[in-house]
């Protein structure tokens, strides 16, 4: 699985822009830009799990809805198993949604609330007709059991089941097609710990299982930590790090992504004295209206002139980590692993 | 550290609140007992439905209906608060005790500006003038690290970002000096980085006015970070409660065991968490005996049967858990000498 | 173990589900309806005026349309001069009251319902389309619907009728076709936010089609605000067609509404006060009923009162 990166990519992003019009009034003559995408590239090989990582108005999650197309790409291309999913008819692009799906945050209001378990797995299949009758019907018990519902329960109403168990009957419906490809956006965000890592667990086993690729998308750096091969941490529409997980975790090379790491609370009081806390001063800018220059350099503490009036670049610093800025950290502190 | 034979400030004796709904009677918060010393902080630590909201609105007063107080005492400064009338709670409610809640946005009026609500609150308690309530109100913004005070005194709610809104919560909370602090969920709601802004400042205030903070909370990070003693909460009930520093060393109930484990550690590698089997019980579904057996790992049969009392295990540290009937257990080593399940 | 024990014994969502499985629906709303007070009374009021409509051949003691001019502007029998023949009275050429306001609830709930139905379902797929699909459509449609509001729909009304003349068919179609907008506006606004929710975009992601998106996941979802707002409808419905009566537009004679007695008696209020009165009193108690009907069904199938729907 790791060493996939030799492999083909499965999911291909370049250039990647999404802007939505934030111009009213028939009169308004001076257009009005939110940049919640601002030209991202990267790569996604098959078997591996992504990670996309950043705070509230990063654009993680429109970059996921894009990649579906549930949102329309306003720039770049996303070349899905060899071809470009943006120029595809939408009879076109119905098809390949099989071999695309996603999971959502929400699971109160991903799920309809007016049907029942059995057609909320089935729908996928019956869309586009891939079972029908006996078949389908095994088909949906099949997926029950694999996300761990019992198959009596394919009666029941989304609001008869807890948190956790509704993510599982969104996880079901996801896998029905049998995807290559799975967006998560905030799978367990909205879940409690412990059901948390019951999920995080049935997501680890399904890819094992079959051969899945995820993205994952969380604001919650454990989480991500736990499920990634490669992380991308997003900051105002742009990738500023790229990099494997261990290199990311143990030595970062962004200081936003230093930050980042160092103020994520850790369940051990002994280390909350002795640990050299930064804390990223100021509040994140809005997406709207984006600092010039590198668009962290308000908040950084190594920022100079340079950094505001010059944009820099995603450079491969080091083999396979990316990182975009002038000055990247050489020693960044990571998080200790033990 | 703190004085344990001082009276404490609050003293929270068998504390049972119930919801009357439709479909009965839901014991949400069902015989809690806890206590907070001057200037110490704790947490209630638990997952949704525990229970710890409900306990830390019974303490302010604000249980809504169908919710209602069914018995128990709430001693702040040996006043008990369950016999107070609604006018009596008033004056001390954002006077003597203060509570900042999860979402900063829908507890601002969107219409006031930032800086009448906090001089509204002063002038309100502390009657004094206008002019001087103002003048505090700019103070307590620059207390809360907001630079320009001045000029966001005129701000009002939707102008400010998430931190910022949470900062002026914070300001309103403390304008009056109270002993007593609730935050609920406080940064549940924000950015990480914004996160360990806020939690910086609650230190650095709680050290400058001495004031004692009671801190709901899910997140055990959180609570590592910030805390003197936590009180772990599982089906309305408090099964564990401790000094922060034990607690999380050597956890003493399999539930609280079972909640470290399966949260996803920054600085630990790990194939597999572990994660604790089934989901919480419903009220209307309560386990006889413990409440916590159908999900334990160290269930015995004597837990199908009987609930266990909340114990004394050594000074100043309790749990609810038949395991440590006769002495201190530790939970790794019992772990070990059964056959791994996971 | 960690994946598969969502269902481990003791979380017992099984006994939680015993207490809904196995009980008839219907008897399950009958007895929700019976926990209200203001359900029960909506809908024994409402059940009633229903059973004498269909029935009003059976129940009224005489024919409404037979006159006798020996016992015209009889009172109430338990006026002075009333008989125990005419319970209610009679008319000013002798008709029997109680049997004209038993006829007259036929038409009036004729007009109500089936108005309703028309205004309903053209509010209803207009108000769908504009609000999944955006755009021009819905720009197109918001302008019609603003011209509509624009005009007073009574002024409107009056045009129609004045130009095809009134009878029960062009009432109900010009009723329903006035009314419509009230539903579009209602169903495009809850489309919108709807069109907003994950399982949509979630539905979108499978690759399922508008139109099984539009039926299957938006008109459920849609379906509980609009019945609410039908029930309501009904009771105005009634309130225009007695005031289109009144101003000589609504239903002609020899049809009996309660609209149509209502404009009629109002001659002879000073004399006899009774022929206005209890077709007036017909409507508001039949428009009381719907509404606390409305009410309860509002309650019932709002969403977030989800744990006590069947």
């Amino acid at each position: 699985m790791k060493n996939s990166i030799e492999n083909q990519p499965l999911l291909e992003i370049k250039g990647l822009k999404k802007y939505f019009d934030l111009s009213s009034g028939l009169f308004n003559k001076e257009k009005k830009f939110l940049k919640a995408v601002d030209g991202i590239s990267l790569e996604v090989y098959p078997g591996e799990t992504l990670g996309i990582v950043g705070e509230s108005g990063c654009g993680k999650s429109t970059t996921g809805n894009v990649i579906l197309r549930l949102l329309e790409a306003t720039e770049g291309q996303i070349i899905f198993d060899g071809k470009d999913l943006s120029k595809l008819s939408k009879k076109e692009m119905r098809e390949k949604r099989k071999d695309i799906q996603m999971i959502f945050q929400d699971p109160f209001s991903s799920l309809n609330p007016r049907m029942k378990v059995f057609d909320i797995i089935a729908e996928p299949l019956r869309s586009h007709k891939v079972a029908a009758g006996k078949e389908l019907k095994n088909r949906v018990y099949e997926l029950m059991e694999v996300v761990g519902i019992s198959k009596s329960f394919a009666n029941r109403y989304p609001h008869e089941f807890s948190g956790g168990q509704r993510q599982r009957i969104g996880i079901a419906r996801a896998l029905a097609l049998k995807p290559k490809l799975i967006v998560c956006d905030e799978p367990v965000s909205a879940l409690d710990v412990s059901i948390q890592s019951q999920i995080l667990n049935l997501l680890s086993k399904l890819q094992k299982e079959f051969q899945l690729t995820y993205i994952f998308i969380a604001h919650g750096l454990p989480a991500i930590k736990h499920i990634s091969d490669r992380v991308a941490v997003m900051y105002l529409g742009k990738i500023v790090e790229l990099a494997t997980k261990d290199q990311l975790f143990d030595s970062p090379m962004h200081p936003y992504t230093e930050g980042l790491l160092s103020s994520v609370p850790v369940p051990d009081p002994q280390i909350r004295d002795s640990k050299e806390r930064i804390i990223l001063e100021g509040d994140l800018p809005s997406p709207a209206n984006p600092p010039l220059g590198c668009r962290f350099h308000t908040r950084c503490a190594y920022a100079d002139d340079k950094c505001k009036t010059e944009e820099p670049q995603l450079v491969e610093e080091r083999d396979g980590h990316f990182v975009m800025c002038h000055y990247p950290l050489l020693q960044g502190k990571g998080v200790l692993v033990n | 550290m703190i004085q344990e034979q001082e009276k404490p400030l609050l003293d929270v004796r068998n504390l049972k609140t119930y919801f009357h709904t439709e479909n009965g009677v839901v014991p949400s918060v069902d015989g809690v007992s806890f206590h907070i010393n001057k200037g110490e902080v704790i947490a209630i630590v638990g997952e949704s439905g525990c229970g710890k909201s409900v306990t830390s609105y019974s303490v302010m007063g604000l249980v809504g209906q169908p919710g209602k107080i069914e018995g128990g005492e709430i001693l702040f400064e040996e006043k008990d608060l369950t016999k107070l009338s609604n006018g009596q709670m008033r004056t001390l409610r954002g006077n003597e005790i203060s509570m900042i809640f999860q979402e900063p946005l829908t507890s601002l009026n969107p219409l006031f500006t930032v800086g009448f609500q906090i001089s509204e609150v002063i002038m309100l308690h502390e009657k004094v003038s206008k002019k001087i309530a103002k003048q505090k109100t700019v103070e307590m913004i620059n207390k809360v690290g907001i630079p320009n005070a001045s000029k966001i005194y005129y701000s009002f709610p939707h102008q400010l970002s998430g931190g910022m809104r949470q900062r002026i919560m914070i300001a309103i909370a403390l304008a009056c000096n109270p002993k007593l602090l609730i935050a609920d969920e406080p940064t549940t709601a924000l950015d990480v980085t914004i996160q360990a802004q806020i939690l910086q400042l609650m230190k650095d205030l709680r050290q400058e006015l001495d004031t004692s903070i009671l801190l709901i909370t899910h997140d055990l990070g959180v609570v590592a970070e910030m805390v003197d003693r936590v009180i772990v909460m599982y089906a309305g009930q408090v099964v564990e409660e401790g000094n922060v520093f034990k607690l999380f060393e050597n956890p003493k109930h399999p539930y609280t065991k079972g909640l470290m484990d399966s949260t996803p550690k920054i600085h630990e590698r790990k194939e597999e968490l572990y994660s604790i089997k089934g989901t919480v019980p419903t009220p209307m579904n309560m386990p006889t005996g413990c409440r916590f057996y159908p999900r334990c790992e160290f269930a015995m049969e004597k837990c199908k049967e009987k609930a266990p009392e909340l114990l004394e295990v050594k000074q100043g540290y309790h749990v609810r858990c038949w395991l440590h009937e006769e002495g201190e257990v530790n939970l790794d080593e019992e772990f070990n000498r059964k056959p791994a399940t996971t | 173990m960690s994946t598969n024990s969502a269902m481990e014994p003791g979380t017992s969502m099984e006994e939680q589900f015993e207490v809904s499985k196995g009980i008839n629906p219907w008897i399950r709303w009958f007895k929700l309806l019976l926990r209200s007070k203001t359900g029960t009374t909506g809908f024994i009021i409402v059940l009633t005026v229903c059973i004498t409509a269909i029935f009003a051949p059976q129940i009224a003691p005489y024919d409404p349309d037979a006159m006798n001019p020996a016992n015209m502007n009889a009172p109430p029998v338990w006026l002075e001069g009333g008989t125990s023949a005419h319970i209610l009275g009679t008319d000013s050429l002798g008709r029997d009251m109680l049997s004209r306001v038993i006829y007259g609830s036929q038409v009036s709930l004729l007009i109500g319902v089936f108005s309703v139905i028309v205004a309903g379902s053209i509010g209803l797929v207009l108000g769908i389309l504009a609000g999944y699909y955006g755009r021009w459509i819905d720009n197109l449609l918001m302008r019609v619907v603003d011209a509509f509001l624009a005009v007073p729909n009574i002024l409107l009304l009056l045009v129609i009728l004045g130009i095809f003349g009134s009878n029960l068919i062009t009432l109900i179609l010009v009723l329903g076709v006035t009314n419509w907008v009230i539903y579009a506006r209602l169903v495009r606004g809850e489309v919108l936010t709807l069109k907003e929710r994950d399982f949509i975009r979630a539905a979108r992601s499978i690759g399922t089609n508008d139109r099984t998106i539009m039926f299957k996941h938006i008109l459920p979802n849609v379906f509980s605000s609009f019945i609410v707002i039908s029930t309501l409808s009904v009771a105005t419905t009634l309130i225009i067609e007695a005031s289109l009566s009144f101003l000589g537009l609504g239903i002609q004679p020899p049809t009996i509404s309660w609209g149509y007695m209502l404009s009629t008696g109002r001659d002879y209020l000073a004399t006899s006060w009774w022929l206005a009165t209890f077709p007036g009193l017909a409507i508001t108690i039949t428009v009381l009923g719907i509404i606390f009907l409305g009410d309860w069904l509002r309650d019932v199938l709002d969403p977030r009162s989800q744990g006590r729907r069947p």
